[in-house]
């Protein structure tokens, strides 16, 4: 009985490492284990064999019965993954195949740069306002120090919608209107983005419709030297770190002194280039201590407050920012522009 | 400002740095240089040659055959159409290989046969204006003394270097080269020098000439000089070149001078033909009603009595400030000469000059406030010039200034301006700085200046401006950065625009371009859009002078604006076009405006073509009505606005696929596929679906608190149903029934089916929904779901004649 034990195992082991798929294992298994299968068959002869001998025959018998299930587990294994792997060969891909076409929406570039510039400035505890497109004569200029037939009006051709309504030139109403709505509270910290009209016809640096954004700070001990702090804070976060800051004597009528800014040349950093004009330097922005008469106007002692005021156009830091050599790109649309941002 | 680098230097005590240093010191002292260009040095291998013979070209009667000796450069054959040649006048010679003013390269030629070793020039051809050509009548004439060979460039002083200023309004004294040269002298802290400007003695200033000031208020003052015996001839060629360089056209002796002045000055002058003055007499008033003016320009200027004109004892003579008048306009036959050094009032001159389009160098001086004092000096000196270039004999001089201007006084704290500037400026240095710039400066005590402003700088008014000058002379470059000190608060933001910013980041995400469109729009493209009658956007505001028909209203609407978008992308070949924009519209709340119109900003969403690309991997995504109202959908949840859907009849939409969207009893957006007409009318193909939705009107209804939801603890019961009812039986209306029906424990309903055609009968549709029911505190058993199933059977079925499919 043991012989046929021992010869059982051999001939199972020998049939299962042979074999090669799971049902042939499933039938292996029955011939072997199964409850008409061989090891069931031999182990009926158990009541022949001496009652000192069975101990140690069905001990023998439970090992075989176990390694046959081990064999059978591991064989099965073997076999699953190497069908795994015949499966996974042929699925094989042509990974230099272009990648399915995922559609993303994108923003407009000038979106883009003012909300990077609000987010710069707000970062700073500066408050977002808004203030109307279409505006009174009187806080697009008056109440900015630009009487009626000042010279200082040519240099903003105006959009008038009657002889006191305009589209406003410029963001710097809102100085007025914060202000007068404010006063004498300090401190003011606040930034106006919006959209502004000059009646430019469209060319590749000018357009009849811009941007701009309007910084204002008015508190006590307000300096320039907090000014140039502050342009250095916002250009170095919006371009990059290396870039440097000229400030130029320049005229705005609500300011004073005034200031045109430029800053080291994106392309040549500085040297002399083609975008630069040789000279190393780009105008950004125009900026200035708020003039004292907008200060009194809105109801501040001058005496007592100072500020700044920054004005900023969106679209030519855009142009800077990206390269882009005509305004006009920014509000034709095009779809192939536009997929570039 | 057109400044001659060299002319600059008479006016300063030491020699100026090159120009490009100069233009970087006028730019950081406010003066910004535009252009530093370089007048005539193109002018290269254009020598002095004198005419030796002249012949007819024997083929061409109207050709010349010329021998010329260019000295050094021995004799060369030169064949031309000139009429102004003979033997001994001494010309410019350009060789094969010079180049021109215009760039043209000259190269040897042949006329008819006959070679021609170069070419002689006229005054356009190096850069001078076409009127000097027509003084010489052909080939420029150089001086006698001209060395034969020598550089024409050298011999002209050609190369003369103009640095272009942009003057910003303020600084009307910088309208000058005196001007510059005094911001100059300030900036590197040497001496300005004044030109000569005498008027011999025997010349008594007050001798009687019939000047009165009619209108005081609008002329402060008014200088005449008479010049009798006049030749009037060509200015010499340095006066002329200095102009040219300058951007002035040389017309004749006198008027060279009074224009030399003005730009050396800033005073304008003006010369009148004195004899054509009625009974040679000056008044300075406002024009008559209806009075007429020929100007200088041959135009008739039709004149009102807000304007000031300069007139005789009949007639106005001159448009005051402005420009002369045809009739007394100096010819060569002027004897006498009648010469204006007057101080206008700048606004007066601004209007007229503005009502009646006319813009000239005095005017832009004017306008910006010329300086009263000054005007008696540019009498002296043009007094000076005439005699100098004996043009004429000095026979009277006369000044009226009623009301003399005085200078102003300003008190200057000096602790101010170093708090104001932020920098330590020491009391000396701005003491200093100020007097660099000619003002006059006396300490009242310690930190405190009082500061006389001489009459040209107008613009100093108060402490600010003071505080201005102050630091430009400090430098700006100097200033340092010094944070903003006080509360740490943080950057507020209006509702809106973080609505905004949200609404465009899950567009975006939909995959949405964004577009950004003019505010002013074509009112034909709003008729395009063949808008209902009643509907606000047939009046939209017109702007008084717009730039075009195409940008002459303010758009009520942005969709006409997407539309065109489109249209343009999808005649540039784009396939998939799906835009979106936020702006603000311009809603009058009257014609004409009588107060700022509402500006409510809307959002509007095109899709036209695709849904996006295509790849060799997948089929283009499709756009269709319910993709636009998914869009829609996506945009009001993600602000948690409630609201339904609900039938709507716009003209420019289909008519039977279109719907608003309403929120508390107002249709706060419309949207739909674009009715083929109008998509048409836009040249667009193939459907187009649109959605305009007002924001200002979800504002209030925007609810951003967001709560966490517990996840279901216990497992649900989840049924499929799917009802066959009439066509006609709105999809919202089943839904309405089923939810009604489904009891507590419903807690998802999904649409997921909608079929017509066998075997569904014809007039009918089957709806198929996905169910979920769930307790929240246990798990449901079949026998408590079974009941609602059923009552929502037997409701559909009542309600809605429906059915079930089985």
């Amino acid at each position: 009985m043991e012989d046929k034990l021992k010869s059982l195992l051999d001939t199972a082991l020998q049939v299962i490492s042979s074999s090669c798929s799971q049902e042939e294992l499933d039938k292996i298994r029955v011939r072997f284990l199964g409850r008409k299968g061989e090891l069931t068959q031999i182990l009926r002869t158990m009541k022949d064999i001496s009652p000192e001998e069975r101990p140690r025959i069905g001990q023998m018998a439970n090992e075989i019965r176990d390694r046959l299930e081990t064999e059978l587990t591991s064989q099965m294994n073997k076999i699953r993954h190497s069908l795994r792997e015949k499966q996974l060969e042929k699925e094989r891909l042509d990974v230099t195949l272009p990648g399915s076409t995922i559609t993303i929406g994108h923003r407009h570039p000038l979106t883009l740069v003012l909300n990077q510039i609000i987010s710069i400035f707000q970062r700073m505890g500066f408050d977002v306002v808004e203030c109307p497109e279409v505006e009174y004569d009187y806080y697009n200029f008056e109440a900015l120090n630009i009487p009626k037939h000042h010279p200082a009006r040519d240099m903003q051709d105006s959009f008038y919608l009657t002889e006191e309504i305009l589209l406003r030139t410029h963001t710097s109403p809102f100085q007025a209107r914060t202000l007068e709505q404010l006063a004498p509270e300090v401190p003011v910290r606040v930034i106006c983005p919006g959209r502004c009209y000059r009646r430019d016809p469209a060319d590749a640096t000018h357009s009849p419709m811009f941007y701009q954004t309007e910084v204002l700070v008015v508190d006590e001990n307000i300096s320039f030297a907090n000014l140039k702090y502050t342009l250095l804070q916002f250009v170095r976060e919006m371009f990059d770190e290396k870039r440097q800051i000229r400030l130029r004597p320049s005229f705005f009528p609500f300011t004073e002194p005034s200031a045109e800014v430029d800053i080291s040349c994106l392309v040549c950093g500085g040297h002399g280039c083609n975008l630069c004009k040789g000279t190393g330097w780009l105008e950004v922005l125009g900026c200035g201590m708020v003039h004292p008469r907008v200060l009194e106007i809105a109801g501040y002692n001058p005496k007592k407050v100072s500020g700044f005021a920054v004005g900023m156009g969106p679209d030519r830091i855009a142009m800077l920012k990206y390269g882009i050599d005509d305004i006009r790109l920014f509000y034709e649309n095009d779809l192939r522009f536009l997929h570039q941002f | 400002m057109r400044v001659p680098y060299n002319w600059l230097q008479d006016y300063l005590s030491e020699t100026l740095p090159p120009p490009a240093e100069l233009a970087d010191m006028l730019t950081l002292a406010g003066l910004e240089v535009e252009s530093i260009e370089r007048a005539g040095t193109k002018i290269e291998q254009v020598v002095a040659a004198q005419v030796k013979e002249i012949k007819l070209h024997p083929e061409a009667n109207h050709l010349l055959v010329v021998q010329v000796d260019a000295g050094p450069l021995g004799c060369k054959q030169v064949i031309t159409s000139a009429q102004n040649l003979r033997p001994g006048l001494k010309v410019p010679l350009a060789f094969p290989g010079a180049s021109l003013a215009s760039g043209e390269i000259i190269e040897a030629t042949r006329f008819r046969g006959l070679q021609s070793d170069g070419m002689l020039c006229s005054a356009s051809e190096l850069g001078f204006t076409e009127t000097d050509d027509k003084q010489s009548h052909g080939i420029l004439v150089l001086p006698d003394t001209t060395t034969l060979g020598a550089n024409v460039a050298d011999v002209l002083d050609l190369g003369d270097i103009v640095l272009d200023l942009d003057i910003t309004p303020n600084r009307a004294d910088c309208l000058s080269l005196i001007g510059v040269a005094r911001e100059v002298a300030a900036a590197m802290g040497i001496k300005l020098v004044l030109p000569p400007a005498r008027v011999p003695n025997d010349y008594c200033i007050k001798t009687p000439l019939d000047i009165s000031i009619a209108d005081p208020d609008l002329c402060w003052r008014y200088i005449g000089a008479v010049i009798s015996n006049i030749s009037i001839t060509s200015s010499p060629t340095w006066l002329k070149r200095r102009l040219s360089a300058a951007g002035m056209r040389p017309i004749n002796s006198i008027v060279d001078i009074t224009n030399y002045v003005m730009l050396e000055t800033g005073q304008p002058l003006h010369a009148f033909d004195y004899n054509k003055l009625a009974q040679r007499k000056i008044i300075v008033r406002r024009a008559r009603p209806q009075e007429v003016l020929v100007t200088l320009d041959g135009i008739k200027r039709e004149l009102t009595e807000e304007m000031l004109v300069i007139a005789d004892s009949e007639t106005a003579q001159a448009l005051a400030g402005i420009m002369g008048g045809l009739a007394s306009e100096i010819t060569t036959t002027t004897n006498t000469v009648f010469l204006e050094s007057a101080c206008f009032a700048s606004t007066n001159i601004r209007r007229t000059a503005r009502s009646l389009g006319m813009h000239t160098e005095a005017s832009f001086r004017y306008e910006r406030i010329v300086d009263p004092e000054g005007a008696l000096f540019a009498t002296q000196r043009a007094l000076t010039l005439l005699q100098e270039l004996g043009v004429g004999e000095i026979k009277a001089i006369c000044d009226v200034y009623p009301q003399p201007i005085l200078p102003q006084e300003i008190t200057l704290n000096t602790c101010r301006v170093r708090k104001l500037i932020g920098a330590p400026v020491e009391n000396e240095f701005i003491k200093k700085a100020l007097e660099r710039l000619q003002l006059s400066v006396v300490p009242a005590n310690t930190d405190t200046l009082k500061v006389t402003i001489p009459t040209f700088r107008s613009d100093l008014k108060q402490e600010a401006d003071l505080v201005e000058e102050v630091a430009r002379l400090y430098g700006f470059d100097r200033i340092p950065a010094a944070p903003l000190m006080g509360k740490i608060q943080v950057g507020k933001k209006p509702l809106e625009l973080k609505v905004e910013q949200m609404i465009k980041s899950r567009l975006q995400s939909c995959g949405l371009d964004e577009v950004q469109t003019y505010s002013f729009v074509n009112p034909q493209s709003i008729a395009k859009m063949n808008l209902a009658p009643s509907h606000n956007n047939e009046c939209p505001i017109p702007l008084l002078f717009p730039l075009s028909e195409e940008q002459s209203v303010l758009r009520t609407t942005l969709t006409p604006s997407l539309l065109e978008v489109a249209a343009i992308n999808q005649r540039r070949k784009a396939r998939s076009i799906n835009i979106f924009e936020i702006n603000r519209v311009y809603l009058p709340k009257k014609l004409p405006l009588t107060e700022l119109p509402n500006m409510p900003r809307h959002l509007a969403v095109v899709l036209a073509g695709n849904a996006g690309e295509k790849s060799w991997h997948n089929l283009p995504p499709q756009n269709d009505f319910y993709r636009l109202k998914g869009i829609m959908e996506t945009v009001v949840d993600q602000l948690g606005v409630s609201g339904k859907f609900v039938p709507i009849t716009l003209t420019y939409y289909h008519p039977g696929r279109q719907a608003g969207f309403e929120v508390a009893d107002h249709i706060v957006a419309t949207f739909g596929e674009l009715h083929p007409n109008v998509a048409e009318a836009f040249g667009l193909t193939d459907r187009v679906y649109t959605l305009e939705l007002d924001l200002s009107q979800i504002l209030p209804h925007i609810n951003l608190t967001q709560r966490y939801q517990s996840l279901p603890r216990f497992p649900g019961i989840e049924r499929d149903l799917a009802l066959i009812v009439p066509e006609s039986v709105a999809s919202a209306a089943v839904m309405e029934v089923i939810i009604n029906a489904a009891g507590p424990y419903l807690a998802d309903i999904m649409l997921f089916d909608v079929y017509q055609g066998a075997p569904v009968p014809t007039g009918y549709k089957s709806l198929a929904y996905s169910l979920v029911f769930r307790a929240s505190d246990h798990t449901l058993a079949e026998e408590e779901v079974s009941p609602y199933m059923t009552a929502i059977l037997q409701q559909a079925e009542e309600k809605l004649g429906a059915s079930i499919r089985h």
